[in-house]
C-alpha cells in the first residue's frame, strides 16, 4: 500500500511537469518524422509521400534501403535521442524530486508514518525513474508500431531499448539523487548529474581513443612480426639452400632484417606503452558507469533476422572493408618494404576496436555500473538515514 | 466545526503514571539532542502525557519543543531517550500507525488536491481505501475544507493548508494526535475552529499533543502543560497547580485604607499591595491569598472603619503571565543570561506565532 501510494505520487508528480509532456510530445513527433520515411520502388520518400528522393542503390528492390532503415532506429534514435536528449530532459524534470521531497514540512509528513526510511527512499527513487521509463515505453511502441507498418517485422527487441534506456539515466540519477539528498537543492542537482556525465564521456572517449591507439599499433606490430617471422624462416632456408652473401636476394633480405629489428623493438615499445595507457583508462571506466557500452547493447541485441550490420558504426565498417580498393602489393605491405610504412587494412582498426567492445561481458558493462550505482545510492541512503530533518 | 464548551474540560482524565509509564499515552524520560557535538537542543527532558488529555508544550523560540516532537516522530533521531508511546519504545515505527502529525512549516505536494492529499498521507498510514475515501468527506468538513477538495493545493492559503494538514493528521483515526503550532497563519475565526476541533477530539478521548507559543488561547483547552527553556523543561503540571500559587483578591475601596495598628499587622500578614488611586478617589488593595475565608477580616475592617468597598474579586494569574514570570526568573538564574530574541516569547496575539 505505501510502496503504490509513493509511486502514485510520483506518477503525479511526474504529470504535473510541463517537461513531462514537453518531451513526450517531442518523443512522439520523433516516432511519427521516422514513421514518415517509406522505401519506394524508386528510392524512398520523406514526409509520408511529400518528399520523394529517388536513388538507385537505396530502394525496395535492392535491400539496401531496410539495411539503413533499421540502423537509424538502433542507433541513432536511440543511441542519440534517447540517451541523450530524451535523457537530459529526464534529469532536469526529475532533479527536483528529492530535494522537494525532503523540505522541511515535507519530509516530516512521510518520516512520521509507519513507513522505513530506507523503502521511503527507494520508493522515491524508481519513482524518479518512472520518467524515463515512460518516456522510452512509448517511445519504443511507437517505433515499433512504425516498424510493423512499415517493414512488416515484429522487432521485439526495440523493446529491450526500455530497460537499458531506464539503467542508463539511472547512472546519472543516482548522482543527481546523491546531491539532491546531500544539498536540497534542485540546481545542485542537476550541475552534479551533469558535470558527472561530462565525466563519463571524457573518461569513456579517453579510453575509446587509446584504445584505437592501442589496437592500431598492436595491428602494425602484429603485421611486422608476421613479416620478419615469414622472412626469418625465407632466411633461414636460404641459408640452408647454400645461398651466401654473394647472392643478391640473400643480401638484400639479411639487410631487410637486420634493419626491421629496431623498428620491431621500437613498435613492442611503442605498443606496450599504448596498452598501459589504455588499461588505465580501462580501469578508471570500469571503476564507473559504462554509459556507451550500456547504450551499445540494443546494437548487440538488435540484430535483424535477415543478418547484416545493426549499427551505423557497424554498417561503415562494413563499407568501409567492401570498398577497399585492390592491393597491388601484398597485404600489409608498402611498395617501399619499409616496416615503418606499413599500411592497414581500411576498418581494421575499427573492427578490431568492435569485436574487443562486443566481447566484453554483461557483468562488465552492467554489472560493475550497477555496482557504482549502488555505492552511490548507498552513500544517499546513509546520509538520509542518519538525517535530522 | 464541531462546538464543544469551557465545560469539557471538567472532564479531564486522571494522570495514570505509574513507575514505569504504563498506561500513559507518552512518556518521555531523559530526552537529549545536541547537534554536531555542539549545540544542545535538548537536556534531560521528561515529560508525561496521559491518554485523553490535551497537553501543552509552551515555550519561546528554541526552547526545544519542536526538536522533541521531531524525536517522538522519528523525523529527528536523538542523543538519549527513554520511555514509551502508547506502551511502545519511542522510536518504534509501526507505533505511529496510531499517531496524527501536523508539522510546523507544513508543506504537502502542491500537484495534488486535498482529497489526493489525505488519499496519499492515509494509504502511508494502512488506512485501506473504502475507509480512506468515507474518512476523507468527513475530516474535510470537519476542518471546513469540503468544498475545497478537489482544488489543488497550490491554491490554497496558508490558513486553508493548516486544516488540511489537521484533517491528514485525523485521516487515520489515531490515539495520539500531535500538532506543532497547529494555529500557524490561521486568522482568528480558524483558531477558533481549531480549538473546537481540539476539544472535539478530547471529548472523543484521543490525546492531543499541542506545540506552541500559544500561552493565553491554549489556557483554553489544555488539561496540562510544560514550559520549556533552553532545552529543559522548567514548569509542568495542570494550570491550575501552576497557577495556584499566584491566587490571589483584588480589592478597590473608596478613600483610603484604614490606618490603624490592627490594619497593618493584617494586610502585613497578606504581604498586600497598596496602590493610592486619587483619581478614582479610591484605593487599590492587592491580598495575597487565594482563600475566601482568609479575606473575611480584611472585609470586616473595612466595614467597621466605614470604608466603602467598591468591588472585591478572586483574580489568579494568566498562563501567559506566569509564562513570562517563569521564563524571567529561569533568565536570571543563568548567570549572564539576557532576554534577547530567541527567548522572548510572543505574546501579543499580532505579533504570536500561532496562538490557538
Amino acid at each position: 500500500m505505501q510502496t503504490f501510494a509513493l509511486l502514485l505520487d510520483s506518477w503525479r508528480l511526474l504529470l504535473s511537469r510541463r517537461l513531462f509532456w514537453l518531451t513526450l510530445a517531442l518523443n512522439v513527433i520523433v516516432v511519427l518524422l521516422y514513421g514518415s520515411i517509406a522505401i519506394t520502388d524508386s528510392g524512398f520518400s520523406l514526409f509520408y509521400g511529400l518528399w520523394e528522393i529517388e536513388n538507385e542503390q537505396y530502394r525496395a528492390s535492392t535491400g539496401l534501403a531496410r539495411t539503413v532503415l533499421l540502423p537509424i532506429v538502433s542507433y541513432w534514435m536511440i543511441s542519440y535521442w534517447l540517451a541523450w536528449f530524451a535523457t537530459g530532459l529526464g534529469l532536469i524534470s526529475t532533479a527536483s524530486i528529492i530535494p522537494d521531497f525532503l523540505a522541511e514540512g515535507a519530509i516530516d509528513m512521510v518520516l512520521a508514518k509507519p513507513i522505513s526510511r530506507t523503502k521511503a527512499f527507494f520508493v522515491k527513487y524508481l519513482g524518479g525513474l518512472l520518467f524515463v521509463l515512460l518516456q522510452v515505453t512509448v517511445f519504443c511502441t511507437g517505433s515499433f508500431l512504425v516498424n510493423l507498418i512499415r517493414l512488416g517485422e515484429w522487432q521485439w527487441m526495440l523493446f529491450a531499448a526500455i530497460p537499458v534506456v531506464t539503467l542508463f539515466f539511472s547512472y546519472m540519477f543516482a548522482v543527481s539523487v546523491f546531491f539532491g539528498v546531500v544539498t536540497r537543492s534542485s540546481i545542485a542537482a542537476i550541475l552534479a548529474a551533469a558535470v558527472f556525465w561530462f565525466v563519463l564521456f571524457i573518461a569513456q572517449g579517453a579510453e575509446s581513443i587509446s584504445h584505437m591507439i592501442s589496437a592500431a599499433i598492436s595491428i602494425q606490430t602484429e603485421a611486422v612480426e608476421k613479416r620478419d617471422a615469414a622472412d626469418q624462416e625465407k632466411f633461414a632456408a636460404m641459408k640452408a639452400d647454400g645461398l651466401t652473401s654473394d647472392d643478391n636476394s640473400f643480401e638484400r633480405l639479411r639487410g631487410e632484417i637486420e634493419a626491421r629489428a629496431p623498428q620491431l623493438t621500437d613498435l613492442r615499445r611503442q605498443r606496450d606503452l599504448a596498452a598501459a595507457w589504455h588499461n588505465g583508462f580501462y580501469i578508471a571506466v570500469t571503476v564507473l558507469p559504462k554509459t556507451k557500452a550500456t547504450i551499445a547493447l540494443i546494437d548487440r541485441w538488435f540484430a535483424p533476422p535477415t543478418g547484416g550490420p545493426t549499427s551505423l558504426q557497424e554498417l561503415f565498417v562494413a563499407n568501409a572493408s567492401r570498398n577497399r580498393p585492390p592491393r597491388p602489393d601484398r597485404p600489409g605491405r608498402a611498395p617501399g618494404g619499409s616496416a615503418g610504412e606499413m599500411e592497414m587494412e581500411p576498418g581494421q582498426v575499427e573492427a578490431r576496436v568492435l569485436r574487443d567492445e562486443s566481447e566484453r561481458s554483461l557483468t562488465w558493462v552492467i554489472g560493475t555500473s550497477i555496482a557504482f550505482e549502488l555505492v552511490v545510492l548507498g552513500g544517499a541512503l546513509w546520509i538520509f538515514r542518519r538525517r535530522d530533518f | 466545526m464541531t462546538t464543544a464548551t469551557k465545560d469539557s474540560l471538567s472532564a479531564v482524565p486522571p494522570n495514570r503514571a505509574s513507575a514505569d509509564g504504563a498506561g500513559l499515552a507518552i512518556d518521555v524520560r531523559h530526552a537529549s539532542k545536541t547537534y554536531r557535538r555542539k549545540v544542545q537542543a535538548l537536556r534531560d527532558v521528561s515529560l508525561q502525557v496521559a491518554p485523553g488529555e490535551i497537553f501543552g508544550l509552551l515555550g519561546p523560540n528554541g526552547a526545544g519543543k519542536s526538536t522533541l516532537v521531531k524525536i517522538l516522530m522519528t523525523v529527528i533521531r536523538p542523543t538519549r531517550v527513554e520511555g514509551s508511546m502508547l506502551g511502545r519504545p519511542i522510536g518504534h515505527k509501526p507505533t505511529l500507525r496510531d499517531v496524527g502529525y501536523l508539522p510546523e512549516h507544513l508543506r504537502f505536494p502542491p500537484y495534488l488536491n486535498g482529497g489526493q492529499a489525505i488519499d496519499y498521507f492515509g494509504a502511508l498510514s494502512f488506512v485501506p481505501r473504502a475507509t480512506r475515501r468515507s474518512r476523507a468527506a468527513e475530516l474535510l468538513a470537519l476542518v471546513g475544507m469540503a468544498p475545497w477538495v478537489t482544488h489543488k493545493i497550490s491554491t490554497y492559503s496558508k490558513g486553508m493548508r493548516q486544516r488540511l494538514g489537521l484533517a491528514v493528521a485525523l485521516i487515520a483515526d489515531p490515539k495520539i494526535i500531535v500538532l506543532d503550532e497547529p494555529t500557524d497563519g490561521v486568522d482568528p475565526v480558524g483558531r477558533k475552529e481549531i480549538r473546537d476541533v481540539l476539544l472535539e477530539l478530547r471529548q472523543r478521548g484521543k490525546t492531543v499533543f499541542v506545540n506552541s507559543h500559544l500561552l493565553g488561547e491554549l489556557e483554553m483547552v489544555c488539561d496540562r502543560v510544560a514550559i520549556m527553556s533552553k532545552g529543559t523543561v522548567i514548569r509542568q503540571g495542570t494550570i491550575r497547580d501552576l497557577t495556584e500559587r499566584t491566587r490571589r483578591y483584588e480589592f478597590l475601596v473608596g478613600g483610603t485604607v484604614p490606618d490603624s495598628a490592627d490594619a497593618r499587622e493584617l494586610l502585613a500578614r497578606f504581604d498586600a499591595r497598596i496602590e493610592p488611586r486619587p483619581q478614582e478617589q479610591a484605593t487599590f488593595v492587592e491580598l495575597n491569598t487565594s482563600d475566601p475565608d482568609a479575606v473575611q477580616p480584611f472585609i470586616d475592617l473595612c466595614r467597621s472603619t466605614g470604608v466603602t468597598i467598591i468591588s472585591a474579586r478572586p483574580v489568579r494569574q494568566s498562563l501567559e503571565d506566569f509564562f513570562m514570570a517563569t521564563i524571567k526568573d529561569e533568565g536570571d538564574k543563568t548567570p549572564g543570561a539576557t532576554m534577547g530574541p530567541q527567548t522572548t516569547p510572543m505574546l501579543a496575539p499580532a505579533q504570536s506565532k500561532g496562538a490557538l
